[in-house]
């Protein structure tokens, strides 16, 4: 019965692998699948062909490898059971260990409790306790929390299997009814039966036959009814023990065939060499020595068949013990040398698969270091490799600042350059300037006082006849013609140069200004004759305007000519002069209403070239029409008038 | 990466002051054009005001010159009637 208790705890930490791998957003590879479907199937695969488990462990390694973490986690988990169906704790201890470092996320919770579960094994197989007592409750922790009762179940069986391997046969029970409690009405799955096996077990080993044949009769019809006759032999087993045990050997002569008649069908060899065994344990109960013998020797071919060496040791154990009863010590004695045989295979093939199991460890760890190793130089190298990326981009951003410095603070110089250039012609510009306005207003200044000499000598001239006139009684015509002629050229020539200083004395000539001086004009004119009749119209518009003295001068000088003519030679009685300003433009008319004259036959004279040449030397256009009899009319247009030309 | 982010930002830092330092000579030099400008502007304005009032004299002179010519002449005529009226009456001595 401890066997069996032994192989259930295996199965019952396998079957809480039944739950289901969180599905992943994204669609699965052909690899990514199988992988899945073998870590879901491996409890079954673990219970029905434990034998494939290798073969299955390889292909999942290999499809693996270049998988993403969870399916590497997965892959180790699968390794893991692997190793713990061999027996090799320290491997699959290394397995468990990889899944949580691969899943160390929350939402794989579930990987994880298998895994704790499995750590909860290899330490409770390695006499460790407190640490599977620690990882297995870890696992019931998650399970309880996400309210998985298979988990909760199995969570529970294992920590009974730690009671049960104590003896603590009243905490193994407490635990088992918990879990069994945790699946309710829930029976008819593998949690159920497996952990109601164990139970039974446990009542068995306390000596309560009643309830572990109660158990395994509810259990019976259980299997009935899904069809599992591999459980059902299980519990027919437990029973034949129990009836063997409370010394109703019949009965357990009766179930014992049962269930080796299940096994047979089956054609699972170990279990059918275990049932001869209890066969021939149940036949020595019996003092049935022939039959024991007989059935031991059946269990022992087979085992030896299929080199099962810890029940083939067993099997010896229970024959030795029949040819003792019989008194064949000699057969006894040889058993019992084939027995320490085998057994010392078995312990030096125990050692051998230790050390194997330990050189496997060591190389893993050695490769492990390696890799660590490995990991660190190639971590340096980049760390290194990225320095120099740094040094390299720093000293490239240096390059491209200075080079950018450099070409700024160029550009800057050659625009300070330039514009030094350029501050210095201005300036030298001005400077020229400056020594041409000296020069000019030298000019002036002595044509001022030259001005002044003519003026005091005309003068001079003038009073002089006058006294002449005055202090000599001058009857002689031609002397006194003479005289009036000197008189009257020399008082023009005054008027021309007061014309001249009064526009030489202002820098500007007003439109005021400008009509104060034509009305004196036709004053003097209207003193030479009378009959005519003057209209002068100023724009009031043009009062704050200003002209300059060449402009001022050379209109003057135009208006002058023009009246003189219309009084001279065209005989005209009416006489309108207007100045007015036509948007920006300047229009200078002077209309008379004189005889006129053929512009074919006069051409330039009467001053008509002169009065045009002032026009256009201050930039206006001059234009005159005259017909006979009708009147002249004098046009003048200027653009400019007011700026510098 | 400090050490970009610190190059970055001392260089980022010169060329801004730089760019501040441009823009005020710029500045600078453009009101000393301003000024430099105006001050032709004025001179030339003053130099064409000289330049037409010395036209105008150089006009009044040209006028002048014949007149003066003319004066001489009739004063001349003057003299010489005198003369020969005075010679004609025997007053001469």
């Amino acid at each position: 019965m401890k066997n069996f208790g032994l192989i259930f705890c295996l199965l019952l930490a396998l079957f809480s692998c039944r739950q289901q791998v969180k599905k992943e957003p994204t669609t699965r590879t052909e690899s990514q699948e199988k992988i899945v479907k073998w870590y879901q199937r491996i409890s079954y695969i673990s219970n029905t062909h434990p034998d494939s488990l290798v073969y299955y462990a390889a292909k999942s390694q290999q499809l693996a490898a270049k998988e993403p973490r969870l399916y590497q986690a997965l892959d180790a988990f699968i390794q893991g059971v692997s190793y713990q169906n061999t027996s090799s704790y320290e491997l699959s201890k290394k397995a468990y260990e990889k899944v949580l470092l691969l899943v160390p996320e929350s939402k794989y919770d579930t990987i994880k409790a298998r895994t704790y579960i499995g750590l909860g094994s290899y330490y409770k197989n390695t006499g460790d306790y407190p640490q599977a007592f620690r990882y297995l409750y870890k696992a019931l922790k998650i399970y309880e929390k996400v309210n998985n009762k298979y988990g909760i179940a199995s969570s529970h069986g294992s920590i009974a299997q730690i009671y049960l391997q104590k003896e603590d046969l009243s905490s193994a029970k407490d635990h088992l009814k918990i879990g069994l409690k945790a699946l309710g009405n829930d029976k008819k799955n593998q949690f159920y039966l497996i952990s109601s096996h164990t139970l039974a077990n446990a009542y068995g080993m306390s000596g309560d036959y009643q309830s572990a044949l109660d158990i395994d009769k509810e259990c019976i019809a259980i299997c009935d009814q899904i069809q599992s006759p591999r459980n059902k032999a299980t519990f027919l087993d437990n029973k034949a023990n129990c009836y063997m045990y409370s010394n109703q050997l019949d009965s357990a002569k009766y179930y014992f065939q049962e269930c080796l008649k299940i096994d047979v069908a089956i054609g699972e060899k170990k279990q059918i060499g275990d049932t001869y065994m209890n066969l021939g344990n149940l036949a020595l109960f019996q003092n049935d020595y022939a039959e024991a013998e007989k059935n031991l020797n059946t269990s022992i071919s087979i085992f030896k068949e299929i080199n099962q060496k810890p029940n083939l040791v067993e099997s010896y154990a229970v024959l030795i013990d029949v040819f003792v009863k019989q008194g064949k010590l000699k057969q006894a004695l040889a058993m019992q040398m084939e027995k320490e045989s085998i057994y010392k295979q078995l312990i030096s093939e125990k050692k051998e698969a230790a050390l194997a199991e330990f050189n496997i460890v060591y190389e893993t760890q050695k490769k492990e270091q390696e890799l660590a190793e490995n990991k660190v130089k190639l971590l340096q190298n980049e760390a290194e490799a990225q320095q120099k990326n740094t040094y390299i981009i720093a000293i490239a951003l240096v390059a491209i600042f200075v080079a950018l410095l450099g070409f700024l603070i160029n550009r800057q110089q050659k625009i300070k350059t330039q514009q030094q250039n350029q501050e210095y012609k201005l300036k030298a510009a001005i400077a020229q300037i400056e020594t041409q306005n000296q020069l000019q207003e030298q000019r002036l200044n002595i044509s001022r006082d030259l001005h002044d000499n003519i003026g005091a000598q005309l003068t001079f001239i003038i009073s002089s006849i006058e006294n002449i006139k005055y202090a000599f009684d001058i009857k002689n015509p031609t002397l006194d013609a003479r005289l009036n002629s000197i008189t009257q050229f020399t008082k023009s020539t005054i008027v021309e140069l007061r014309d001249t200083i009064w526009a030489m004395n202002a820098a500007a000539i007003t439109f005021e200004a400008l009509q104060a001086r034509i009305l004196n004009f036709i004053e003097k004119a209207k003193d030479a004759k009378d009959k005519i009749r003057f209209d002068v119209d100023i724009d009031p518009s043009l009062n704050d305007s200003q002209l300059t003295s060449l402009e001022g001068m050379n209109i003057f000088r135009t208006l002058q000519e023009a009246i003189h003519n219309a009084i001279k030679y065209a005989d005209a009685s009416e006489i309108a002069v207007a100045i007015k300003k036509i948007e920006e433009h300047l229009e200078i008319t002077i209309k008379d209403n004189g005889i006129g004259f053929d512009a074919t036959t006069i051409g330039n004279g009467h001053g008509l070239q002169n009065m045009r040449a002032r026009m256009e030397s201050i930039g206006a256009t001059f234009h005159i029409h005259s017909e006979p009899n009708q009147g002249t009319t004098i046009f003048i247009l200027h653009h400019h008038w007011g700026k510098s030309t | 990466m400090v050490l970009l982010i610190g190059i970055v930002c001392v260089f980022s830092m010169l060329l801004f002051l730089l760019w501040q330092q441009f823009r005020r000579d710029a500045f600078a030099f453009q009101q000393r054009m301003e000024s430099l400008q105006k001050t032709i502007v004025a001179n030339n304005k003053r130099k064409l005001e000289q330049s037409q009032k010395i036209q105008l004299t150089e006009e009044f002179q040209s006028h002048f010159k014949n007149d003066s010519a003319l004066i001489g002449q009739s004063i001349f005529n003057l003299n010489y009637e005198l003369f020969e009226m005075l010679s004609n009456n025997n007053l001469l001595h």
